[in-house]
């Protein structure tokens, strides 16, 4: 009986029950998307027509009736604004390296050279004598790149569903990936998570790529939280050029990661 | 405090131009600056009427509207009209955002406190100006099982937790889970049947590879 193949049907229900948590309650049952086969796992994560029904099960429940206050809309517009200039033309944010993480990266060897050699230029420009100005320059938060990126033209942010994995807290946790596809940077944001003994086991970021193949996704470095942190700010450093980011999971790893997964995830991100 | 059902009648600025005028956004895909008034105009009222169910307070609904707008901007060259109506696309996109704020916000949606009568659809229904998927979400709502259009008002009104439901209904939580999926997926069969959520292709998103 264990050996025996799944049902094709209870595999679609699987991923149909897991797509409709997701669409109601923005909480995807990790058991579900565990049952569900990884040939099937990507298109699964981004199928939103169950997100499409509930939309339109909203609208026809609960119709918008109520008025926008009226400043809100040259706050909207202004924004928005912001937005189609930044991507018509004008300069765009200098690219920022990596600062120090909020929650400290990982990297593979070979990274970690290239990681280190970035530091060794940033702290030189930093202290370069600069004639007009003795100021320091602080390096800026990953929470203020974060917010800076999510200004840049192409830069999306996308909603993550966690998990009911007990690392979860309970289901109370959340977390999103703000992500440049054109620069290939993004920063992972999350809130909630039970912090880690790095001795024990560590967190790691995976990128599904839609132009490689899905059962082998890029592996976007291993991370901890502090204890002492409820809400944490990592940078993205994917081992690989990422071509078109279809998925960002959060898995439960051993202490310095893996190149295969386990696939406990806390987190799943379709890009849609 | 109970919230009162909605009477007010739509506004120049509300969400009746949510569901009338040629599409917009192939445009505000386009980058068209002229469009961003007019995306405001038509999904303003949308956006703001469900930010207002889904946040605590004025303040954070203006600020939950000006994300999903950025939401929507960015997303536009994903809209599909072969799959679904504009509306219902943005009403997507809000909903994601609404429920990604409210858990980053309290980790725990406030305990809902929908009347029935709020949640009756016949009144609201039938408008001319509402979109066809729409039209067709409702009546495929009337076909569902009594308890399971309880448990779906509920998960849809606020993003409620499956114990918040089970909570208020009294029902077992694995009853609320099956009621809510089953409901749902229900709903988006009869749709389907319509010819709704399948692109031009024929295409079902998501079974591309069953």
């Amino acid at each position: 009986m264990s050996n025996a193949r799944p049902d094709p049907e209870a595999r679609l229900d699987a991923a149909s029950e897991w797509l409709a948590d997701r669409a109601l309650t923005g909480i995807g049952d990790a058991a579900a998307l565990t049952a569900v086969p990884s040939s099937r796992r990507l298109a699964s994560a981004l199928d939103e027509s169950l997100e499409l029904t509930a939309a339109a099960v909203d609208l026809a429940l609960f119709p918008p009736r109520e008025t926008p206050p009226a400043g809100l809309r040259a706050k909207v517009t202004a924004r928005l604004e912001r937005i189609s200039e930044a991507a018509h033309g004008s300069a765009p944010l200098p690219r920022s390296p990596a600062p120090p993480a909020t929650a400290p990266l990982t990297e593979s060897p070979r990274w970690g050279w290239y990681a280190a050699a970035v530091a060794v230029a940033i702290a030189a420009f930093a202290w370069w004598p600069n004639p007009r100005s003795r100021q320091v320059v602080e390096p800026a938060t990953p929470d203020a790149l974060r917010l800076a990126l999510l200004e840049t033209p192409s830069t999306r942010m996308i909603a993550g569903a966690c998990t009911d994995d007990p690392l979860c807290a309970a289901q109370e946790s959340c977390g999103d990936i703000v992500w440049n596809p054109e620069r290939g940077e993004g920063y992972l944001h999350l809130v909630g998570l039970e912090p880690n003994d790095p001795q024990e086991f560590q967190y790691q970021l995976w990128i599904v790529d839609a132009t490689r193949d899905e059962r082998f996704p890029i592996d976007g470095g291993v991370f901890d939280i502090p204890a002492d942190r409820d809400e944490v700010v990592v940078p993205i450093h994917a081992a690989l050029p990422v071509g078109q980011a279809a998925l960002f999971a959060v898995s439960v790893e051993k202490p310095g990661g893996t190149v295969v997964s386990d696939r406990r995830f806390v987190l799943v991100a379709p890009v849609g | 405090m109970p919230q009162d059902p909605p009477t007010s009648h739509p506004s120049d600025d509300g969400p009746s131009r949510a569901q009338s005028g040629p599409p917009i956004l192939p445009r505000v895909a386009a980058g068209d600056p002229e469009a961003i008034n007019e995306c405001y105009d038509r999904f303003g009222g949308l956006i703001w009427s469900l930010a207002r169910r889904f946040c605590h307070n004025p303040s954070d609904a203006e600020d939950a509207v000006q994300e999903v707008f950025i939401d929507v901007w960015k997303s536009a060259d994903r809209f599909d009209a072969s799959i679904a109506s504009e509306t219902t696309f943005v009403a997507m996109i809000t909903r994601r955002r609404l429920i990604d704020r409210a858990r980053r916000r309290s980790r725990r949606p406030p305990m809902p406190t929908l009347p029935e009568q709020a949640a009756a659809p016949p009144e609201s229904i039938g408008d001319a100006e509402m979109s066809e998927d729409v039209r067709l979400a409702a009546e495929a709502f009337e076909k569902l099982r009594p308890e399971q259009k309880q448990v779906l008002r509920l998960a849809i009104h606020q993003g409620c937790s499956h114990e918040q439901i089970a909570t208020t209904t009294g029902m077992p939580l694995g009853t609320v889970k099956t009621h809510a999926r089953r409901g749902l997926i229900k709903i988006r069969e009869i749709l389907r049947a319509q010819g709704k959520l399948i692109d031009e292709a024929g295409n079902r998103p998501g079974e591309d590879e069953a």
